[in-house]
């Protein structure tokens, strides 16, 4: 009996609490400050171009007096991007990977974006990139700049003992034996990060020798071939497990952190990675003399591949979307590009900007000529997670698995993830 | 006039339980069943709308060899932290409850590591295995060392498991050392005229003092291991080969990184059950000693 | 005989303390040296000590970050959550402690709390945080809210305990002598509570100080109401790879609860074991 008072008064009480909870509103108006300014939020997920976005805002807060922009840049940015998105809270800007990102392409299906079609800045990006950034056939993001995969390359090191740049597979291979028989290091690995492991596969060893990517994902979408079955896979991942003899022995332990400086303080020849990691390089050894080249293919045709790598999105809940637009314009304009792709070395994906990169000269060299190639197909998200928790696997020599268990179990997951796959890009 | 000064006093003594209990209801127990509304739905975290699909998400995860690997690393790892924790801080608790000199000192010393943040601690041992132990694997040869443990898929358990211990055990000395200073010293005196050996005393005397001390020490690290989160995101998250994904890290990356909110939720529903019966079969063990003595 | 086995045991002892200890200060020490080096110098070798006072290190950091603001952030939310756990966590569990025989009420909500215990915090995040912005909380006193509340439940559960052992003879005295209840509460219970108290604070405190999942969830919004952690793991991922800038970060986050963990060394332990070991 008075157990079950209790109960009932604790449940009241629950119920008050929950009501008094839900009465509270905010008093202050949202995104309006003291002065009467909008105030906007630019999400950065992208810590090495944190200060170049910086630039970038104090330029535009100075351009005018209605709006007033401030970066924010968190640890942990995926999650706490997602636990926003949970609670329709978005950020009012967001920087977002490119089509090629899984996470990008979620958000983008699940409406959470504002539809940018009629943006004037998007006139203006790079022909061959137009069509690529389209979802559905309409426009959720405005692309900034483009990053490439390719192996750094310590000159001094190089110059020292003669090298040349290889210009094949063999070549590449011969180097490294040449370099380890004298009983140094050419290559580091930070695979104990998966996503380098998975980069160095998809975009570095298999992206250059294949080019585009969508063909073979849509004939294993419709069943046509499989990851085991198509010819460059096996090979490719193959060439990603054999390399590995010439990296700096245990490749689990090294995070991409510590690879960086490590390769920065001259401790290997080589590092395969993308133009992203040449800012943290640069910071860590302002010295260095770096190069940077293509992973070269069997036949030394070798392409380039590229990503979106800096994405502009607007949060389809903000409150002040107008300004938000206005901001995007202005940080997609000539000038502004200019000023970031200087500063993050990366191509940029507006017309009649240049890119400046002197470092990785041979690979603007290669995609002036055509020959890079723009990734831009999403694997859906479940295929690209189980590729991301597995591939360690196929790296260790005991206690692991070999490429084709590995490979066809993607082939699997893909399989049962075909229908999102075909949604977004069958014709 | 006795009455209502009674009444009066139940009355304030109500009162006083309404400030946290508001606040638990709001803060805990409405998003609690928010929370649990979620493990019942196919949602993905972020999209506007989702199905419920009952308790799908519940067998799936039964029939899921992933959450299956991580509670094998839960138990495992709970068994040797709570373990490690008790055997570690009993023998220093006894060492510096002896009058050896520089006692405070050391005392100080081994409670340092209990005022650093758990992340802090995973950054700097994760250098510290990648710089430290190839030095020492060079300097004396020995293949254990060749290179950091936290890359080993059969190590980096023991590595995340040692990093623990450093920090965990910090708090359980002191209050071990407390506790062992709460032993009358005649007791051990009588005993030792009885005839009764080092061993046989700490057994009958030590022992049951500390009862109390040791159910608090084991209930902590058996809800820390079963829970463990921090360290591993600081040091391996998750890897290599999944190798160290407690349930923790994979509810975090389900709900966070994988689109899998709902079923994140199940899991955590799961995984609060264990908690709450392995921690009372653990009250109750001691518990039972205590009586029985 | 006996004399020589105890030599032995002494010098094992000492052995387990100095080995022991040198575990311990290991970290310490490579945080220490390395934050006073430049990279060239760690590379060189890891474990010597720096040859120059090389702070240009700690210069960037304080250049980089604001870090008095973290830190007085930190400073204000630790402190006002610990006031509030002192006042309102005490008072329910004097409640519960004294009636729960008596009442199911108390019995129930007593049963409630410690069950909070036991929930992963995942399950309640994305709810909660939902929750928080619908409320306006999203801030430093949301913050400090969620801090007393999920300090509530252990507290409850050791003070509870703590509470039903001290005689309630003096309360009663109390009231013959015409104390109300809040009197007798205030003038005789707080004061025989205190060193379970002492314990609750001391390991909230710590826990406050250096919590992380929890601010990140609720403050990441507005990054100038961050606390040290936050500044702390935010400046490491920028400046991972310059690795003897971020031993700098951390040695500088730690010297706070350094400085505080050498003064009142004696009043921390104490008040750690003072409710643990008697209740």
């Amino acid at each position: 009996m008075k157990m079950k008072k209790a109960i009932a008064l604790f449940m009241t009480v629950s119920l008050a609490a929950g009501l008094l909870a839900g009465c509270g509103g905010s008093g202050k108006e949202e995104g309006k400050d003291s002065s009467g300014k909008i105030e906007l939020e630019f999400f950065t997920q992208k810590r090495e171009a944190s200060e170049t976005f910086d630039k970038i805002i104090e330029e535009f807060n100075n351009s005018q007096d209605e709006i007033v922009v401030t970066q924010n840049i968190v640890p942990d940015a995926t999650s706490v991007l997602m636990s926003r998105a949970a609670t329709g809270d978005l950020p009012d800007i967001i920087q977002v990977g490119g089509m090629q990102d899984s996470n990008t392409m979620q958000f983008m299906k699940e409406g959470h974006f504002l539809e940018l079609t009629d943006m004037e800045c998007l006139d203006n990006v790079v022909d061959q990139y137009k069509d690529a950034i389209k979802f559905k056939g309409k426009n959720y993001v405005v692309p900034i700049s483009a990053n490439f995969s390719g192996v750094f390359y310590n000159k001094d090191l190089f110059e020292e003992a003669g090298y040349e740049v290889p210009t094949t597979y063999d070549e590449l291979i011969s180097l490294a034996k040449d370099i380890q028989s004298k009983g140094e290091t050419p290559f580091l690995f930070p695979d104990k990060d998966a996503w380098t492991l998975v980069q160095c596969w998809e975009d570095n060893i298999d992206g250059s020798a294949r080019g585009d990517r969508k063909p073979v994902y849509m004939d294993i979408a419709n069943g046509v071939t499989t990851f085991e079955d198509d010819p460059l896979f096996p090979e490719t991942l193959q060439k990603v497990v054999d390399i590995r003899q010439y990296g700096q022995g245990d490749s689990l332990s090294l995070g991409y952190d510590q690879a960086i400086s490590d390769f920065a303080t001259g401790k290997s020849y080589m590092f395969m990675q993308g133009i992203w990691a040449l800012p943290s390089i640069k910071k860590a050894n302002p010295d260095m003399n770096i190069g940077m080249f293509s992973f070269p293919s069997n036949d030394g045709d070798t392409k380039v591949s590229m990503g979106i790598d800096v994405n502009l999105a607007i949060s389809a809940k903000g409150e002040n979307t107008e300004a938000a637009k206005q901001f995007v314009e202005f940080a997609a304009s000539k000038d502004m590009v200019q000023l970031y792709v200087d500063n993050d070395y990366s191509i940029p994906c507006m017309k009649d900007v240049t890119p400046n990169i002197p470092d990785a000269q041979d690979i603007v060299d290669l995609v002036n000529e055509g020959k890079g190639v723009l990734q831009a197909t999403a694997l859906p998200k479940a295929v690209a997670d189980e590729r991301q928790n597995t591939i360690q696997k196929v790296i260790v020599p005991d206690g692991g698995e070999d490429i084709n268990t590995f490979l066809s179990n993607l082939t699997k997951v893909f399989q049962e993830n075909k229908d999102e796959f075909l949604e977004l890009y069958g014709e | 006039m006795k009455k209502s000064k009674v009444l009066n006093r139940n009355h304030i003594l109500f009162l006083f339980t309404l400030p946290i209990l508001i606040m638990y209801c709001v803060f805990f127990i409405i998003p609690l069943l928010m929370g649990m509304k979620n493990s019942f739905t196919d949602w993905s975290g972020t999209s506007p709308d989702y199905n419920f699909i009952g308790i799908k998400n519940y067998i799936d995860i039964f029939q899921d060899e992933r959450f299956r690997n991580a509670l094998i690393f839960n138990f495992k790892y709970t068994i040797l932290l709570t373990v490690g924790t008790v055997i570690i801080s009993l023998i220093i608790a006894i060492v510096l409850n002896q009058k050896i000199r520089g006692r405070g000192f050391f005392r100080s010393v081994f409670f340092l590591p209990a005022i650093l943040s758990l992340v802090t601690v995973g950054l700097i041992w994760n250098e510290l295995f990648y710089r430290v132990i190839p030095l020492i694997g060079e300097a004396t040869g020995w293949g254990l060392f060749e290179s950091s443990w936290l890359g080993s898929p059969k190590l980096a358990m023991y590595a995340i498991l040692l990093v623990n211990l450093w920090q965990g055990c910090a708090t359980p000395i002191v209050l071990l050392i407390a506790g062992l200073q709460s032993v009358p010293q005649d007791l051990y005196e009588a005993a030792a005229i009885d005839g009764a050996n080092a061993w046989q005393r700490f057994k009958s005397i030590t022992i049951p003092y500390l009862i109390p001390v040791l159910n608090i020490v084991i209930v902590t690290s058996v809800k820390g291991g079963l829970t463990t989160f921090d360290y591993i995101k600081a040091m391996t998250d998750g890897g290599p080969m999944q190798s160290t994904e407690s349930v923790g890290i994979l509810i975090y990356n389900h709900a966070m990184q994988e689109g899998r909110f709902g079923y994140s939720v199940a899991e955590s529903m799961i995984l609060f059950l264990i908690i709450a019966l392995v921690s009372v079969v653990t009250m109750r063990m001691t518990e039972n000693k205590k009586v029985g003595d | 005989m006996t004399k020589n086995k105890n030599i032995l045991g002494r010098g094992v002892s000492y052995l387990i303390a100095a080995v022991g200890a040198l575990v311990i200060l290991l970290p310490f020490y490579v945080t220490v040296i390395t934050a006073f080096k430049t990279p060239e110098q760690s590379a060189k070798n890891f474990f010597s000590f720096p040859t120059g006072l090389y702070l240009d290190n700690f210069k960037s950091v304080f250049e980089k970050a604001g870090y008095f603001k973290y830190f007085m952030n930190s400073v204000i939310v630790t402190v006002s959550s610990l006031i509030l756990i002192y006042i309102l966590v005490t008072m329910i569990s004097y409640a519960i402690a004294r009636s729960m025989r008596r009442s199911g009420y108390y019995k129930v909500i007593y049963g409630l709390i410690v069950l909070g215990m036991f929930v992963p915090f995942q399950v309640i995040m994305v709810p909660l945080v939902q929750f928080m912005g619908g409320l306006g909380l999203s801030n430093k006193f949301g913050l400090i809210l969620l801090h007393v509340t999920y300090a509530a439940m252990q507290a409850v559960f050791l003070l509870v305990n703590y509470i039903r052992n001290v005689p309630e003879d003096l309360e009663e005295a109390a009231y013959i002598d015409g104390c109300t209840t809040v009197q007798a509460y205030v003038k005789i219970v707080l004061p025989l509570l205190k060193p379970m108290t002492s314990t609750v604070l001391v390991l909230n405190a710590l826990w406050i100080w250096n919590d992380f999942q929890m601010p990140l969830m609720i403050l990441n919004k507005l990054p100038e109401t961050w606390t040290l952690p936050l500044f702390q793991y935010n400046f490491k991922s920028q400046y991972s790879f310059d690795y003897n800038m971020a031993f700098a970060s951390y040695l500088i986050a730690m010297i706070p609860v350094l400085i505080a963990y050498i003064c009142a060394q004696k009043h921390i332990v104490a008040g750690l074991t003072a409710g643990a070991v008697k209740s």
